[in-house]
């Protein structure tokens, strides 16, 4: 019997039923979409917010030089390695520069641009990563010992030094000829500095695998009350749960541990206004979220309520033929189930599409894949044509079946 | 004739207020549930840009003004070294002239010899060091007193609330942790060394407005020197875009399901009807005309619940706008035309079907019921 209410559902309509069926797949796959982009969209603005810049600086304890092989247990060893987005190490020094219109005293500093890290395989980092709000013309010298230099804007002005020239580096007895490759602004300290592959400038400076600081860019958890605490006033169980959470206070404890003679600090200025961005804005994103998906129940149940109004005469004929008024609603209510089982899973695959294309389309990169939505969007489907149906199924029953037969 | 007309269609019309008011009302409740999240997703879209943006400022500022660079003695050192300052009130008159100036913090620096070392020494306005998000250990400075960078603190061995001499002996009121240069300065409040000069001075405009602001400084004086702060004007603006962009399409998915609402809640109004059509009909009305009396009240209703949604949506943008930002936003007056038309626009539209429907409503097989 059953089978042949749904074969009924199929031909019968008249194509009213894949009307519904789209309206209420089209309501499933935004709830799975949407709630997708909310679980995902607090990791998509932080990974957004790595735009401003480094998070951590690394520097060594009472000035001392870093080693640069640590740096690359950053990414191997430590427990918040995959949080690790880029790493920029500096090796800096006081040099004359002399170009074509003149001298100045600059600090010119030793660094990676977008260095592929021998320990993994897709990891390119530099300050390309890490300072991608850098305005380049021309373009960032190689990794390597290049006698290559990027040339910021008002040494550039300065000094005459422009793309394709050469200027003299001089650092006490030591000098070198560099070509610049591209000239670079940022309105800030990389406007009077120049910047020269690292290891080219520690063989100049004969200090080989040494660093002074490292600028860490590293995603993190906002920082509440208890990331703030002092470590060292914490129990066991305390410590262990701090340090297994991204705090950028953790990250950065991890970070010393990792790299010898290090003191590791957040630069609080970032850390914090990134916690509080992006709680607002992922807060924000939740409440639209909510106000869609009261709509697209919405949408959902009102087609629902109008197709059973539109069945008058078949509720009225069941009644005729002496079926009780909870058979009537079984028969309805399996066709709803059957509709919402439908519409949950066609729409959790254009929700997944959706919510795709949204990742893809604003943020670069699409939003996890959730399997469990699957389970999320069956349940609301077949909750919405529950409820869309059951009520306007309640008033019809009231209707005495000879009124509406006799239409 | 017309006027007959035009008085058979009122008399409907009151008819249908008076004896169906109740539907009537739900029909109005219906439809204004929709106008109401269509149009605090217009009112959102449109007006929480710049409390986006406000949010935004906790990453500082986003232009720098600097004396010209031309009476800079060497390029390419720290901008602590430029010999030649502004006066305080020149940089106040000036940004006057610019009202998209949200905020400004002038700065005085100094270099002085501590324990042998060159040490930098930052005269910031109270405010700003109250704004900036640093880790302080004690207060801020007050007069007489000085807060100590973290690493310099330890360098000179020095605690909280001993003594230290710059520029004359004061009191160490805190120790500041910052992660930036800060760390190896003296921070000093700007009234107790400035006397009327600015080393620099730090500006934040609305994000994306940046080009705009420099343009128009650089216009008005020729005194100064005025510098996007990269770092910061790129990230917000691009961070800016893609919400704003994201709110724009979740808007869309809502004013897609609201219209299937309303279609769905129009067929409704038609389908419980078919008797009056049937009799409407049967007096002789063509199909034409009840599709118009149809659409005319199709237009009044929309026309309330845009009106009813206009009032609401607007207060649940501005719900929304407190709970995230605890403060109101200044819907603009765009909002009205936009959502009306959309309201409108939707109800006409998703009224296509359902009057079609009821144009074909044969008129003997619903009398023959009556």
């Amino acid at each position: 019997m059953w089978w042949r209410i749904l074969k009924g559902l199929l031909y019968r309509g008249k194509g009213s039923f894949f009307l519904i069926l789209i309206s209420a797949t089209l309501g499933s796959a935004l709830v799975a979409s949407l709630t997708s982009v909310s679980l995902g969209i607090s990791s998509k603005i932080s990974q957004e917010l790595r735009k401003y810049g480094a998070n951590i600086l690394v520097e060594g304890k009472e000035e001392n030089y870093l080693n640069e092989e640590d740096i690359y247990k950053l990414k191997t060893q430590i427990f918040w390695r995959y949080n690790i987005v880029s790493i920029s190490p500096f090796l800096y020094s006081l040099a004359t520069v002399s170009g074509e219109k003149g001298d100045a005293q600059v600090v010119v500093a030793g660094t990676w641009f977008n260095k592929r890290f021998p320990t993994q395989e897709k990891f390119f980092s530099g300050i390309k990563q890490t300072n991608p709000y850098l305005k380049v013309s021309g373009k960032f010298p190689q990794d390597g010992d290049y006698p290559e230099a990027i040339v910021g804007k008002e040494v550039a002005k300065k000094v005459g030094a422009f793309s394709g020239e050469k200027i003299l580096l001089k650092v006490g007895e030591k000098k070198a000829y560099v070509k610049v490759v591209g000239v670079m602004e940022s309105g800030g300290y990389e406007d009077s500095q120049i910047y020269v592959p690292l290891d080219f400038w520690q063989k100049l400076l004969s200090l080989p695998g040494k660093v002074s600081r490292v600028l860490v860019s590293a995603i993190t958890v906002p920082l509440d009350d208890f990331g703030r605490r002092d470590p060292k006033t914490m129990t066991r169980r305390e410590y262990d749960k701090w340090y297994c959470t991204a705090y950028v206070t953790s990250v950065s404890k991890q970070i010393e541990e990792a790299i010898e003679n290090s003191q590791a600090k957040p630069i609080w200025g970032i850390a914090e206004a990134e916690g509080k961005v992006l709680r607002q804005l992922s807060f924000l994103i939740y409440l639209l979220v909510l106000l869609s998906l009261i709509s697209a129940s919405l949408a959902v149940s009102t087609t629902l309520m109008s197709n059973v109004l539109r069945r008058r005469k078949e509720i009225g004929l069941l009644k005729a033929l002496g079926s009780k008024p909870s058979k009537v609603v079984q028969i309805f209510l399996v066709e709803a189930i059957f509709l919402g089982i439908l519409a949950g899973i066609l729409g959790f695959f254009g929700g997944h599409l959706l919510s795709n294309f949204l990742g893809r389309n604003i943020f670069g990169s699409p939003f996890e894949f959730r399997f469990y939505l699957l389970f999320l969007s069956l349940f609301s489907s077949l909750l919405i044509t529950f409820f869309g149906s059951y009520f306007p199924l309640r008033q019809a029953l009231k209707i005495p079946a000879g009124e509406v037969m006799r239409a | 004739m017309k006027q007959k007309r035009f008085l058979f269609l009122s008399r409907l019309l009151k008819a249908v207020i008076k004896n169906r008011l109740a539907r009537f009302f739900l029909l109005l409740a219906a439809l204004s549930l929709s106008t109401t999240l269509a149009v605090s997703f217009v009112a959102i879209s449109l007006g929480m840009k710049e409390r986006i943006g406000e949010s935004l400022q906790v990453f500082g500022a986003n232009l720098i003004l600097l004396p010209h660079s031309e009476k800079v003695g060497s390029g390419g050192i720290s901008l602590g070294e430029y010999s030649t300052s502004l006066q305080a009130e020149e940089v106040e008159e000036l940004l006057k002239k610019v009202p998209s100036v949200k905020e400004f913090f002038p700065r005085w620096e100094r270099k002085i010899f501590i324990k042998g070392k060159k040490v930098l020494v930052l005269g910031m306005k109270r405010e700003e060091m109250e704004k900036a998000r640093w880790k302080i250990k004690g207060n801020i400075p007050l007069r007489g007193e000085v807060m100590l960078g973290r690493d310099l603190a330890q360098y000179v061995g020095k605690k909280i609330g001993e003594e230290i001499d710059v520029f004359g002996r004061r009191r160490i009121s805190g120790v500041v942790e910052t992660g930036g240069e800060e760390d190896k300065a003296i921070i000093i409040p700007f009234s107790e060394v400035s006397r009327g000069e600015v080393s620099y001075c730090l500006l934040r405009v609305a994000p994306g407005r940046t080009g705009e602001v420099e343009k128009k400084i650089k216009a008005l004086s020729s005194q100064v020197e005025v510098k996007t702060l990269r770092k910061v004007a790129q990230a917000e603006e691009s961070l800016l875009k893609k919400i704003t962009n994201l709110i724009l399409i979740v808007a869309t998915g809502v004013a897609l399901a609201s219209a299937i609402a309303v279609g769905n809640t129009l067929n409704l109004m038609v389908l419980e009807r078919r008797e009056e059509i049937g009799v409407l009909k049967a007096l002789g009305a063509t199909p034409s005309f009840i599709s118009f009396y149809f659409f005319l009240e199709a237009f009044l209703i929309a026309l309330l619940s845009g009106f009813v949604g206009l009032i609401l949506g607007g207060g649940v943008a501005e719900a929304i706008a407190l709970a995230v930002f605890e403060k109101w936003i200044s819907i603009p007056w765009q909002t009205i035309p936009v959502s009306l038309g959309l309201s409108l626009g939707i109800v006409l539209l998703s009224s296509l079907i359902p009057l079609y429907q009821a144009s074909k409503v044969e008129a003997q097989a619903i009398l023959k019921g009556l």
